[in-house]
């Protein structure tokens, strides 16, 4: 009996060690990555970012906090970009994955699991610990978490929790988070996360369902807008919890976002653009971000690997969504089903103005904010400007330039004092010619010349830098 | 008023000394054709008044800016002093000039020839400002932090909220080597103190933040949408030399193209003569549809 005893508990035992070892194999190539060799922290964020960098949002506005007497950091309502990577992006947040060992297998990401690729994860203690020690340094903003799915939704979600209450509760963090929810986690679960985020955000990644079941098999339709209606109605109700009670606690007080591949799918402009105005208006998101494909693997149901990432397309999507949220412009004004695509030349507030020449030119004196801004080259900025010079003198075209309007495409649809600046073209045709020309002053003079640059990529300077910014 | 010859004054470079100068303009009831800090005036023949710095008068100035004029044109006097170049002087003499003679409505007349020139100053400290906040780059030496920037206008008063709010326990230091010039927060209390010269600590021990940084920009680009022109823009080049992580990059003329970039990345970029033609010919293509759309 004795022997007997000993013998199970050895076999037990040994049982529960074999147990063990293989899920401290699981943990180590969870900190160290693959095959358990210890990963320096280098390795570690190199992996992460380059992971990571596929989301476009890197935005820090939204949330306005003043610094404590305790901890660390602050919040400006405008965000503030502390660097621009060489192609030209924003850098406001420390943009990292958790982890990106992945159970998911999509086909347009570099983290799905059938690829070979190197894999790495954060500890929540090293994620807080970096973020603070950059932000201290000035480099960063915050922190933008985001993370592969490690063995269930609701472990990773848990995972990134702990994170952020370090950086919150141990630390005094009061800087930026943007925490991505993990489609599938516990409803409880994305709450607990977002009343440590600033701002959330549900990659809605493919602009259909049919093209979300053909390139992203593990998800679908509903996987992906069940966290976004989950964020909605959480800041629904925390708006009613804050009018009752002072101290309820904030729940994603910068709202969410969400970021859809373009270049990937057939999806037409069209439907982006109306899917873009359905998803501000239904689920009241801040943003909608587009990120050109750019071909990571060979698959035939993608583009082939020497397609280049649209990114005029990618720039004319994001400057039809700033028409929608700032200029007051609807979607089906900006486009039709019959013209499906954005036009590559002309920007679409250009191009919205061309199809409208009855209602142009109007007077910079007496037309009022909405109108000013549905003027091709007029934004925010100029348009306040002009408010305010003109409360206390009638303004002359030298007088806009002065206060920094830039005129090349707004001459031809401004007047002053009842004066244009030079001859409007009148017909459509000669305007087009006329707004596109880079260095045409006098309307038609060298058209012979001119229409050969025309038959060439026209990229006008701005087009070129705003095109890859991503945040304008 | 015609009798007169050119007049021009002269202060001592402070914000009361030319507050004074200002009640001194409005006491004589005459404008200055120019102002100057001492230091800046060659002997000439020109007519000099020399200003007297006095707080009281200077306090009645600012009292009536804010009072009679708002918080605009409080806002507009207060950053166009911070710019640095020539003219500031005059142009806040001219916008206050008009504003006490004209009324409240000359802090909106952003496009009037008397109020424009500080309007277009006090923008462009404004943009150094914002550029700034998220420019200015600490290390860390022995428990505190030290940053040296090297800014156009001299925007350290206008840091200093900033950066007091979201590191009011810490303690460092802002060195303005432009301006001699240094905010420094320590122990919860901060100053603006001008510096003759300073020599900061290398810190050496503060490498493995730093490579950590470096290593994150590198990483963080995506090279397939590789756009110099974009980040200059956004980033001029004289920010460089004092932030690490472009630092090499300025010092060795050397743009850096591709990132340790993944496999398909590198590929993708040998492939990018064929797609440049292809994406020519699309754009062909396109213009002619606009056309006969």
């Amino acid at each position: 009996m004795l022997f007997y005893d000993f013998f199970v508990n050895f076999i037990d035992t040994y049982v529960l060690l074999e147990y063990y070892s293989i899920i401290l194999q699981n943990i180590c190539s969870d900190f160290y990555g693959e095959g358990g060799r210890i990963m320096d922290m280098y390795q570690k964020l190199s992996i992460l970012a380059e992971a990571a960098k596929y989301d476009a949002s890197c935005s820090s506005s939204g949330s306005g906090r003043s610094g404590g007497k305790e901890g660390i950091g602050a919040a400006l309502p405008a965000g503030c970009c502390h660097a621009f990577a060489s192609d030209g992006r924003c850098i406001s947040l420390l943009k990292i994955l958790m982890s990106n060992v992945c159970v998911y297998d999509c086909k347009y990401c570099i983290n799905r699991r059938t690829n070979d690729f190197p894999r790495a994860s954060f500890t929540p203690r090293e994620i807080a610990d970096l973020t603070i020690e950059f932000y201290r340094r000035n480099y960063i903003e915050g922190l933008f978490l985001s993370s592969a799915v490690v063995g269930s939704p609701d472990w990773t979600t848990e995972r990134m929790i702990e994170a952020l209450r370090i950086l919150r509760e141990e630390y005094g963090f009061h800087g930026y988070i943007h925490a991505k929810a993990i489609p599938g986690a516990d409803p409880v679960l994305t709450y607990r996360l977002g009343l440590f985020a600033d701002r959330m955000s549900a990659n809605i990644e493919l602009p259909s369902e049919r093209s979300l079941s053909a390139l992203a098999p593990d998800k679908t339709k509903h996987s992906v807008l069940e966290p976004m209606k989950l964020i909605k109605t959480g800041i629904a109700e925390n708006c009613e919890d804050l009018v009752k009670y002072k101290h309820a606690p904030h729940f994603v007080p910068a709202g969410q976002s969400t970021q859809m591949i373009v270049g990937a799918s057939p999806e037409s402009d069209y439907h982006i653009l109306n899917l873009t105005e359905g998803l501000y208006k239904k689920y009241g998101l801040k943003r909608v971000y587009y990120s050109a494909y750019i071909p990571v693997q060979e698959d035939k149901l993608l583009p082939s690997l020497d397609t280049r990432p649209p990114l005029l397309r990618e720039h004319r999507l994001y400057q039809a969504d700033w028409l929608l949220r700032f200029y007051g412009f609807e979607a089906n004004e900006i486009i039709d089903p019959k013209h499906p695509m954005l036009h590559k030349e002309v920007d679409p507030k250009c191009s919205w103005a061309i199809n409208h020449m009855d209602i142009f030119p109007v007077e910079v004196n007496e037309a009022d904010y909405e109108m000013l801004l549905r003027v091709p080259g007029i934004g925010v900025t100029s348009a306040k400007r002009i408010l305010r010079a003109r409360k206390a003198h009638a303004l002359d075209f030298d007088m806009l330039k002065n206060l920094g309007v830039v005129l090349k495409r707004a001459r031809f649809f401004l007047t002053c004092n009842g004066r244009t600046m030079q001859r409007i073209p009148d017909n459509q045709e000669e305007l087009i010619y006329s707004i596109l020309s880079p260095n045409i002053m006098g309307g038609f003079a060298d058209y012979g010349m001119e229409q050969l640059s025309f038959f060439q990529p026209v990229l006008t300077k701005e087009d070129r830098q705003e095109c890859l910014t991503g945040e304008f | 008023m015609s009798d007169r010859g050119v007049l021009v004054f002269a202060y001592d470079g402070s914000f009361e000394g030319l507050m004074s100068a200002v009640f001194d303009a409005f006491s004589i009831k005459t404008l200055p054709d120019d102002i100057f800090p001492f230091d800046d005036i060659e002997p000439t023949l020109l007519k000099i008044h020399t200003v007297e710095t006095n707080f009281e008068h200077a306090k009645r100035v600012e009292h009536a800016i804010a009072e009679k004029l708002g918080r605009g044109a409080e806002n507009l006097v207060r950053r166009g002093f911070l710019y640095d170049g020539e003219g500031k002087e005059t142009a806040i003499m001219r916008f206050l000039w008009k504003g006490f003679n004209e009324g409240a409505k000359a802090a909106s007349a952003i496009g009037d020839p008397d109020v424009n020139p500080l309007f277009k100053m006090a923008t462009a400290v404004s943009n150094e400002q914002r550029l700034l906040m998220g420019f200015v780059r600490f290390s860390e030496s022995q428990g505190a932090l030290t940053a040296v920037i090297h800014p156009k206008h001299f925007v350290l008063p206008l840091l200093r909220g900033y950066f007091c709010a979201r590191m009011y326990n810490e303690n460092f230091m802002i060195y303005d080597e432009n301006h001699k010039a240094a905010l420094i927060h320590s122990g919860r209390r901060t100053a603006i103190i001008p510096v003759a010269d300073l020599e900061l600590p290398k810190c050496e021990e503060d490498k493995f933040y730093r490579e950590l940084w470096k290593s994150y920009y590198r990483h963080i680009a995506i090279s397939s949408r590789y756009n110099p022109k974009c980040r200059m823009t956004h980033m001029p080049k004289r920010f460089w030399s004092d932030m690490p992580e472009v630092k090499e990059e300025l010092e060795s003329g050397f743009e850096q193209k591709l990132s340790a970039g993944t496999a398909a990345e590198i590929k993708q970029s040998l492939a990018d003569e064929k797609s440049k033609q292809l994406f020519a010919e699309m754009q062909e293509k396109a213009a002619v549809s606009f056309l006969h759309q």
